[in-house]
């Protein structure tokens, strides 16, 4: 099974697990910072992360799962907002460069399984960002206690009816994450845990969250 | 009974300026800023069907790559097609 299909498999379940951001409070902080302009969300799957951009944003989303996005049309007629859905790969982004103020890409990046291809993701969105667009980037972290005695590549199952069905995952390190923005030319602004993370240290925090900036020419 | 009415339509004034059609499927402007998913080339828009400004059905070529990716149930498929099978 490809990734594509796995996550076609997962998408009805999804809608109801996922129905809501978990990532709301950083969300509702970049709108808050981003107040308005044009936004696509790289990995949208039913559009929950769309939530708190629905008011004073043009919202796209891409995703390449079909199934997804046909429950995106459902959720955002749910919710009462208008999206423009486009099915594709975030190593292969269907937009002219500079074309997007902001970005955001919420569990997305950790589900590509070449380290070239995710380096050639985060360079496409680098693309297609305006000169002083931003992107918030959320990925699971590598050093999460769940994930304590495994490699950085974990396959994680998924119930679907009487089927169990397998993700991939590829766990990033804070300093990885980093480096890969880096040298897609991303100036980082902020890497920190997820809000609700509340340990002294962020080593074993559930995900990783990054704000980078596609600099301006000098 | 006249005072209900008018309740009735006040209502549905405020519903009606509130409540504006959301759209999700494709519209015309959105080639603005659609591009070829390998080559970054513009595309070429066939309508097969339209529906109140939204392409329900279609497809958009890349001339440079001769490649043409269909538009279905108002969402277009840019899938670059050798990565159809990730």
């Amino acid at each position: 099974m490809t990734t594509r299909e796995v996550f076609d498999e997962i998408a009805p379940g999804w809608y109801s697990f996922r129905h809501h951001s978990i990532f709301r409070t950083e969300l509702e902080e970049m709108a808050g910072r981003w107040r308005r302009g044009r936004l696509v969300n790289v990995g949208c799957g039913h559009g929950a992360d769309f939530i708190p951009f629905k008011d004073s944003f043009e919202l796209h989303g891409v995703d390449f799962s079909r199934g997804m996005l046909e429950n995106a049309v459902k959720y955002s007629r749910k919710f009462r907002f208008s999206v423009s859905l486009v099915a594709a790969d975030a190593d292969n982004l269907p937009f002219l460069s500079d074309t997007f103020d902001w970005a955001i890409a919420i569990a997305t990046y950790h589900h590509i399984k070449d380290r070239e291809d995710r380096l050639l993701a985060f360079r496409e969105l680098y693309r297609v960002l305006r000169p002083g667009g931003e992107a918030f980037i959320t990925v699971w972290n590598r050093r999460q206690p769940r994930f304590w005695l495994k490699s950085g590549d974990a396959m994680v199952p998924w119930q679907a009816g009487d089927r169990t069905i397998h993700r991939y995952y590829h766990l990033f390190t804070y300093g990885e994450l980093k480096k890969t923005a880096q040298r897609a030319g991303f100036e980082v602004v902020k890497i920190s845990p997820e809000s609700s993370y509340k340990f002294p240290f962020r080593t074993f925090s559930r995900n990783i969250c990054l704000l980078v900036r596609k600099q301006k020419p000098s | 009974m006249q005072f209900g009415l008018s309740i009735i339509v006040i209502k549905w004034l405020i519903i009606k300026k509130y409540n504006p059609c959301y759209n999700t499927l494709m519209k015309h402007s959105l080639l603005e800023i659609l591009a070829c998913p390998v080559c970054k080339g513009p595309l070429e828009l066939k309508v097969a069907a339209e529906e109140n400004g939204e392409i329900t059905a279609g497809s958009l070529r890349c001339g440079k790559c001769g490649v043409e990716y269909p538009i279905t149930e108002g969402i277009p498929d840019l899938l670059p097609p050798e990565k159809e099978n990730r």
